[in-house]
Order: structure tokens, then sequence, then C-alpha cells
């Protein structure tokens, strides 16, 4: 274990050196996440124009969500992007060879490997977000509201990552499992508003609602700490009762939630590579 | 007798639907998750009209707005899948430029045939079934008005202008394959300006005022606004050939300005002869 310590940052430095060799492409990158996500913003905030909120969340409580759905969102992007190119189709180019020779986890290796500059772009971005809406939120900013907050965007990554990790194990199966990855990861736009507005009253809405909490949880990344940061003493629902908005509590959810979510599916990607058989080349 | 100038690309019409065809399910996935975005908009919208009291807001009902995004996300599905950003972009950055130039055929039309074959995949296998049941939904479910014959026609020759526009503008965007690798990066900030820039994520009646009176002479209006708004009859006739016409205007002059791209490029080319 000691030893991942120590090789991790000579594998991401050496990473980012491969990257920085082409500086257009790293700008490109940068530029890239952060355009894609600022329309996505700027439509958001056209369509709430109108009506200024969407029930207690009002605009700049919606910018300081998104901006801080930006960061886990970001770091995982930033450490673990190759995924994205073992799904599709490189494990059937020979990749998986060289790694499977060197005596160090594969799943550390395939990580480790590559930089992608641009989650660096999204932190930026959600780190200006929550800058520009913060100050007129009048946040409580009390240790024991801001720790918690803290050590779960910290723990949140693995959320994406499991979700990616997951997807992409069904590559060993199938050769390409690409469509799917994207498929079940982009439903992490369902997590970049309010979730309460899918808990409308209606079952499925509900349904929704607890499917972002627990199964594909990317409303318990941003929302739910933030729901209870902003509106303290307001009982947050939560399956079929509802939760205090306690810090702390709420730290513990998402830590156990990542954690069992990231435990399952590293356990179906070492059953899954299993099945790969060299191709011989 | 003179030969058919459009008969050696027929070859390459084919071979993007057949290949279309093969991938058919892999391909139905993709668009499927056009439709994931659409569920986070059924519901976002709901909220925003809730807190409105359920009246129209810039000219749109709830259902209407609903209908838009839906027909906007499906315009998109045949509209803006062309092959020439991916093709090209990849061509230029590996350097297999060169063997395509040595084929007795125009570069740019090669792209665009393909980009015509894979269109009319993309029409026949999912844009065509998705907007039936689109329809027959919004129609006697919903019961909205169905879309008069006209608007249907207007739309399909505003649709043709979009994918003219979107191929040209994804031709001219891949010639950045020369000065940077990252053509995921390029791609990611073109699809933000399409979808954003062509009123495919919002009306434009929900922009700014000041904003409003280009964008819908913008290029991009063609990929979603333009089609979309005559669809719906949101326009009255005068204006519907207005914009019609604006954005026949942009496709031809794009498609000049990607065959001069095209001349250009192949100057620009040098072979190791290898």
């Amino acid at each position: 274990m000691k030893k991942y310590f120590k090789l991790y940052p000579r594998y991401l430095a050496m990473a980012v050196k491969s990257k920085l060799i082409y500086r257009a492409d790293w700008f490109v990158g940068l530029i890239g996440l952060i355009a894609s996500n600022a329309a996505t913003f700027t439509a958001l905030y056209l369509a709430t124009l109108p009506v200024q909120k969407l029930g207690n969340w009002g605009f700049m409580n919606i910018m300081f969500l998104y901006g801080f759905l930006l960061i886990p969102m970001g770091i995982d992007h930033t450490l673990t992007d190759k995924l994205w190119n073992y799904g599709g189709g490189l494990i059937n180019e020979g990749e998986l060879d060289r790694i499977l020779m060197k005596p160090l986890n594969p799943l550390f290796q395939m990580c480790a490997e590559f930089f992608q500059e641009g989650g660096l772009g999204e932190i930026i971005l959600g780190t200006i977000f929550m800058a520009v809406s913060g100050p007129s939120l009048n946040l409580d900013m009390s240790f024991n509201v801001v720790f918690p907050i803290v050590v779960g965007a910290l723990v949140s990554p693995l959320i994406y990552f499991a979700i990616k990790l997951f997807t992409m194990s069904f590559a060993f199966y199938q050769k390409r499992s690409i469509s799917l990855m994207s498929g079940i990861y982009n439903m992490k736009e369902f997590g970049k508003y309010p979730i309460s507005i899918y808990n409308n009253g209606s079952g499925f809405g509900a349904l929704v609602y607890n499917l972002l909490l627990f199964i594909l949880p990317f409303g318990l990344v941003g929302y739910l700490p933030l729901a209870a940061q902003m509106f303290p003493g307001e009982d947050i629902p939560f399956l079929w009762f509802s939760i205090p908005a306690n810090s702390y509590l709420i730290m513990g959810i998402i830590a156990a939630v990542a954690l069992v979510q990231f435990a399952f599916a590293y356990l179906f990607f070492t059953i899954s590579i299993r099945h790969y058989s060299s191709s011989g080349s | 007798m003179r030969k058919n100038p459009f008969r050696k690309y027929r070859g390459f019409f084919k071979g993007e639907f057949l290949n279309l065809l093969a991938f058919r399910f892999e391909i139905l996935i993709w668009a499927l998750q056009g439709f994931l975005n659409i569920g986070v908009m059924v519901f976002l919208w709901l909220a925003i009209y809730k807190e409105n009291g359920g009246a129209s807001i810039n000219g749109f009902t709830y259902l209407q707005m609903i209908t838009y995004l839906v027909m906007s996300a499906l315009t998109s599905q045949w509209v803006t899948n062309g092959v020439s950003f991916h093709e090209v972009g990849r061509d230029i950055s590996q350097g297999n430029i060169a063997v395509s130039l040595t084929k007795p055929v125009s570069y740019r039309g090669k792209s665009f045939f393909s980009t015509l074959g894979g269109m009319v995949g993309n029409f026949i296998l999912f844009f065509l079934p998705a907007f039936l049941v689109a329809e027959a939904i919004f129609t006697f479910g919903l019961g909205l008005p169905f879309p008069q014959w006209s608007n249907l026609l207007l739309y399909l020759v505003a649709g043709l202008a979009g994918v003219v526009i979107s191929d040209s503008f994804d031709f001219l965007l891949a010639q950045l394959g020369f000065v940077t690798n990252s053509l995921f990066g390029i791609m990611l900030i073109k699809n933000a300006i399409f979808s954003f820039l062509s009123g495919g994520l919002i009306p434009f009646t929900f922009f700014p005022a000041w904003a409003q009176s280009f964008l819908s002479y913008l290029p991009f209006s063609g990929l979603a606004s333009t089609p979309v708004n005559i669809l719906l009859g949101r326009y009255d006739l005068v204006s519907s050939f207005i914009y019609l016409g604006v954005a026949v205007g942009w496709a031809i002059a794009l498609y000049l300005a990607s065959v001069f791209a095209n001349r250009q490029m192949i100057k620009h080319v040098e072979s190791a002869g290898g």
C-alpha cells in the first residue's frame, strides 16, 4: 500500500508532463468543459429568470449548488478519465497486456497514467460560481457545518468514479461499453438542479428523487449537504421519512453510499477483468 | 453523353447509410440519451411553471415548451449528426489526409455525401418513428394541434439547410486538427455553441431583447430554432419565408466557405511520401 502512495505522485507528474507537451491541446481541453457547463448554466439562468426561484431555492442558491457540484465532478474528471478510453475499445487494442505485465494493481495503472486537464476547467468554473453567488447567500460558515461538507465533497468523487468503473467493466464481456457508460454517467445532469424539483408530489417524482440519492446518487453530492447548510432546521425528505438538516449525518450518508458503491464497482471490476483474454498482439 | 457528376459520390452516400444500419443498436443507445435530458427538462420546466402559477412565460405554455424541446431534440438527431467533424478531424490529425487526396474525388464532396447518407439513415431509422410517436402523444394524448402540412414541408426544407450549415461548420472546425490534437475539446466547445445559440436548449424568446434581435439571423438558428418554430406554426408565412431564406443563404455561404477551406487545406498538406 505504501508503494502506491509513493508511486502515485510520480505517475501523475508523468501524465501531466506528457499532456503539457502540446500547450494548445491543454488549453483547448480546459476550455471545452468550461464551455459546455457555461452553456447549460446560462440556459438554466435564462429559464429561471422569469420566476427567480424554484421552491425554496433562489437563483443564487441554484448557482451555488451548480458551482459546488462542479468541484467533485472535476476532481473525478481530472484523475480517472482514462476509463472512457478503456470502455471505448482500448481493451481490444492490447493496452491491457502491458498493464497486466506489471506487478501493480491494474486499476491503479489505468487511472494514474492519464491526466484530464478539462477537469481543472470545471474546478475553476465551480470556484467562480461559488465566489459569485456565495456572498449574497448568508451561509452558515461555522466549523461544524463547513467541515463535514468539505469531507463529503472530498469523498463524493468516488461516486462518479464508481459509476464509470462499474459500467466500463462491461467492456470485458462486450468489447465496448462506452455507450452504456455515457448513458448512465450522463444521468449526472439530473443532479445539477436542486433535486427537490423531482419530488413534486407524484409517485414517479418521488421514485426519481430517491434514485438520485441511492442508486445513481448524483443528488447526494450537492443537494443534500447544501440543503442542510442553506435551510437549517428544515427536514429533508428521505425515502419514506425525512432526516434533520444535520451536516454530520449527511456526511455519514454520503461516505456510506460512496464507499458501498465503490466497493461494489471494484468487486465487479475484479471479477470482470478475469474474463479478459489477450489478443496476442 | 455526359456522365452524372454525382455518380462517383453515390458510394460514400451508400457507405455511410449502411454503416448506420450496421451500428443501429449502438446508435440507438446514443439517441436515447438525448431523451434523458428531456426527462430533466420536463421536471425543471414543471417546477418553473409551478412558480408562475401555470401561466405562459415568454409566449410558451408548459405543454408548448415541452413540445418545443422534444422537437428540437428530435431535429438535432438528423440535422446535426454529420460525420465531417470526426472523419476530417481524424484524417488531418492522424495524417491519413494524404491518402484521401490521391483519390479522384473532391475531398469536401466525399465528406458531404457521407453526411447525407448518415442523415437519411438517421431520418428513417430514428427520427421518423420517434416523431410519429411524439406527435401521436401530443395530438391524441395532450390535445395539441397536429402540424399543418405546409409547415411540415417547410420544416424539411429548413432542416436540410440546417444539415448543410452544420456539416460545413464541422468541416471548417475540423481544420483546427492542424493546430491541436484535442478534437474532443473542440467538439465540446462546438456542441456548447451549437446547442445554446441554435435555440435548442431554450427558445430565443427567453433571451434578452438585444440578443433576440440578431440571434435569428445567425447561422446557428438554422439548426434548431428556425425549423422547430416553423414546424410548430409559431411563425406566420411571411416570417417563415424570411427565416428560411436566412437559413438557405447561410447554408450556401458556409458550403462555399468549406469548399474554399478544402482548397487551402490541400495546399497546406505536406506529405513525406511514405
